[in-house]
């Protein structure tokens, strides 16, 4: 700006000096006016190729553009008709002083048009560009190159008196760069797409203002040169130069918006219904609620087609009901009017595309015929599973919609069809969170269930494992030192999977700690299980269980097993599974289910071990489908020669691992080892009791 | 994942569900409708063929519970047929046999209700 300031005064000073040398003082001589006319020309054509080579006014909209190019002809027009020209500019005898003043205020004057006539230019090109096409910038380059031709052309043309101080100003006398001018005006005159994009407001506006401006601007206009007279011939013409082209432009743009503004309504309805799609788009893309979307849809559709009535009917268990209303103030009609029951719309679900129906008292035949006047957009809204629904929009007027709406409004549906889709799969997606969610609180809880710790046991090694897997598997094992004297061990499998498991697994754990401290046979425990899950769970809930109770002192072991695997007792190299009679929990009453179970009694002797398992062991598969097997588990038992209970639970864990290699887990792998160890003063056992 | 079928049949007035594959968790549902939909429709003279029964976890045996008690209230039974040794030994160690009938042969499953 600083630097603009600076170089505006320059030029101010040195035309200021000469001038009023010129005019007051001395005569120049021609060849010197000839010198300095031309630097100015030079000047000029270097300042606005160097202007108008970038954009000026990119950040201020259309409008803006328009009001600042009418304030700026306005403001040009009124200078030319309210400041007064010392028409005599040789003043003879005038005081110098006063000369002086004059000369200076006429020179500040001229330098303003002139700024002001390159500003106009520069807003002239910047309309002109806007929906620029190849030829555009080439246009306008013939059109500055005429402009500054046509100086040249008075400069060589321009001699004597006249010249000085009138001129041969460039419409006194045609020529041929002006004829150029003036045709390229014409030419740029026509692009004035910018005159689409206004409402119709602006448009009524801009052509009556801009008309009075235009009119005052053409009767001013030829006397602006004169203005000019301080600083030149060749500004004089630049500016009458400029001044013919934004009259030109101004003209035919008046004539192009007189032209539009029978349509300008029919404008701002595409505009707007292109509005309201980007607006759909936008809205609908940030919506993550069914709900919430299916309830904007009619309102974002009425915006855009100005319909009475919107409604969208979705697709429910093979019918469409209604799922979302927009109404116009004022309209009351029950939803879907009386007119869209009968045979109208069977016509409209009969055909999978946009329909629109210019008059619904025609459709229908007979006695079934509508009597409903009005007009009616249809639009499927589909998805690629299928016809989600159907988006209408009505009107109590017959041909309310115009032809193009269609295929908008259909554009519109397939907007919200897959907006809706969308949505569907953000849903699915957070569901799937939760259920991942659900199971992991389930592991948690399914671990902190099991013992975080194992007893010391006096004489004894005990030790367990469970191996999750990916879903609960329901099975649990706990070692719970009751007092002095006694220890209970007990491996569970609940049935089904997952958090009801886990939550039943914990319901259990309660019970038994409970139990513990009343019973002390493993019969009773059992039989106490089975009545409260009888009781107390769903029918179709088990639960299988292995009870032991230890006695380390006595070194003896009493168990029972309700329906679980068979529990493997290893002597020396040899495996035997004990399976005493048992039914499940939770499968026959009480009675039945006592009289079912058998209680076994072992007393171990040192190196003895007791192992229990679920069946997630022995149903663990290995690609190929093959089970484990309690035959691979036999043969490995009797195999292994542990020495803590620890390994012997890692090394069956290891040898499944092996054993499956990558396939996926289905079920929980718990097992639970007990291994006798050598005591002093021990009592050696008989075998078994 | 080893597939699962059931597949339903009659045969005078017993209706005859047949079980094929791997029943556990995720198929038990499928189990669960079936036998709903027979006692729905009064049919509660029930034979399973287990023949081309693989597999059977704790879920699928809980269909069998589920059903069980409402099957007898109505005066009809569910009778297993044709077991492989493997799904034997899964009822087996549950005591399923103090529970249900357990057929060799389907024939006889259907012949047992016909007595009664």
């Amino acid at each position: 700006m600083r630097k603009w300031i600076t170089g505006f005064s320059t030029v101010l000073a040195v035309l200021f000096v000469y001038a009023f040398l010129r005019y007051r003082l001395i005569d120049i001589p021609f060849f010197a006016d000839q010198v300095k006319e031309w630097l100015i020309t030079a000047g000029l054509a270097l300042l606005v190729a160097r202007l108008t080579r970038r954009p000026w006014f990119e950040r201020i909209n259309l409008v803006r553009k328009l009001d600042l190019l009418g304030i700026l002809v306005l403001t040009i027009s009124a200078i030319a008709a309210v400041v007064p020209l010392s028409e005599g500019l040789g003043v003879q005898g005038a005081k110098v002083f006063r000369a002086a003043g004059v000369t200076f205020f006429e020179t500040v004057v001229g330098l303003v048009i002139l700024a002001a006539s390159i500003v106009l230019l520069l807003l002239v090109k910047e309309l002109v560009f806007i929906q620029q096409t190849r030829h555009t910038k080439n246009q306008f380059r013939i059109l500055l190159a005429a402009l500054f031709l046509n100086i040249g052309f008075v400069l060589l043309a321009g001699s004597g008196e006249e010249f000085r101080f009138t001129g041969p100003f460039a419409f006194d006398s045609p020529n041929v760069f002006m004829v150029l001018l003036t045709v390229v005006s014409v030419f740029l005159g026509f692009r004035n797409k910018w005159i689409h994009y206004l409402r119709k407001k602006s448009k009524l506006f801009y052509f009556f203002a801009g008309s009075a401006v235009f009119v005052f601007f053409v009767t001013q206009s030829s006397s602006l040169p004169k203005f000019l007279a301080p600083v030149g011939v060749s500004a004089g013409t630049a500016v009458s130069g400029i001044t013919a082209v934004t009259a030109i432009y101004l003209g035919m743009a008046l004539a192009s918006l007189l032209i539009h503004l029978p349509s300008a309504g029919l404008m701002d309805r595409k505009m707007r219904e292109v509005r309201s799609f980007q607006d759909l788009s936008a809205v609908l893309g940030s919506d993550l609620k069914k709900e919430v979307l299916v309830a904007k849809i009619p309102a974002l559709a009425n915006a855009m087609v100005e319909a009475e009535i919107t409604w969208l009917e979705l697709m429910d268990a093979g019918e469409f009901k209604v799922a979302a209303v927009h109404r116009k103030v004022g309209v009351s009609v029950e939803i879907p009017p009386e007119s869209m029951r009968g045979p109208c719309r069977e016509e409209i679900l009969g055909r999978r595309e946009t329909v629109l129906m210019n008059d619904l008292s025609k459709c229908g035949k007979g006695a079934s015929r509508s009597r409903f006047q009005g007009s009616l957009l249809a639009s499927p809204v589909t998805s690629q599973a299928g016809i989600l629904g159907i988006l209408f929009a009505m009107k109590s007027v017959p041909f309310g919609f115009v032809e193009e709406s269609q295929g908008l409004f259909q554009a519109f549906a397939n907007q919200a069809a897959i907006s809706m889709e969308n949505v569907s799969l953000v849903e699915q997606s957070v569901k799937r969170q939760a259920a991942e969610e659900e199971l992991r609180l389930a592991h948690e809880a399914q671990m902190r269930l099991l013992p975080q710790r194992m007893p010391q046991v006096r004489g004894f090694d005990i030790d367990g494992l469970c191996i999750t897997a990916n879903e609960i598997g329901g099975d649990f094992y706990d070692v719970i030192p009751v007092g002095s004297g006694r220890v209970d061990l007990l491996i569970g499998d609940v049935s089904g999977k997952g958090a009801t498991a886990a939550f039943y697994m914990a319901e259990f754990k309660g019970v038994i700690l409970t139990l513990v401290s009343h019973f002390d046979s493993p019969r009773d425990i059992l039989a106490e299980m089975n009545s409260f899950l009888r009781k107390q769970c769903d029918q179709d809930m088990f639960l299988t269980m292995v009870y032991a109770i230890l006695h380390p002192s006595r070194r003896t072991v009493r168990f029972a097993r309700a329906g679980h695997c068979p529990v493997g007792l290893l002597r020396g190299q040899k495996l035997s599974w004990l399976e005493p009679r048992g039914l499940g929990l939770g499968l026959v009453p009480g009675k039945l289910f006592k009289s079912r179970l058998e209680e076994r009694r072992l007393t171990l002797r040192t190196d003895d071990v007791l192992f229990l398992y679920t069946d997630g062991l022995t149903e663990a598969r290995n690609p190929a489908r093959e089970e484990f097997g309690e035959e691979r588990l036999t043969r490995f038992l009797a195999g292994s020669a542990p020495s803590t209970a620890r390994e012997l639970v890692q090394s069956v864990a290891d040898r499944v691992e092996e054993f499956t290699e990558n396939e996926p887990r289905h079920d929980d792998i718990t097992m639970l080892s007990l291994r006798a160890t050598a005591v002093k003063k021990s009592r050696q056992g008989q075998g078994e009791g | 994942m080893e597939r699962f079928e059931i597949r339903t049949g009659d045969a005078q007035a017993v209706s005859l569900v047949y079980l094929k594959g791997y029943l556990d968790a995720h198929t038990a549902p499928e189990f669960e409708k079936t036998l709903q939909d027979l006692v729905g429709g009064e049919k509660v003279n029930i034979v399973v063929n287990c023949s081309d029964l693989t597999y059977i976890s704790s879920a699928g045996l809980g269909v069998f519970m589920g059903f069980i008690e409402d099957v007898r209230s109505r005066g009809g039974d569910i009778k297993l047929a044709e077991l492989t040794e493997k799904v034997f030994r899964v009822f087996d160690l549950l005591g399923f046999p103090v529970l249900f009938e357990i057929f060799e042969r389907e024939a006889d499953a259907v012949a047992k209700f016909k007595k009664t």
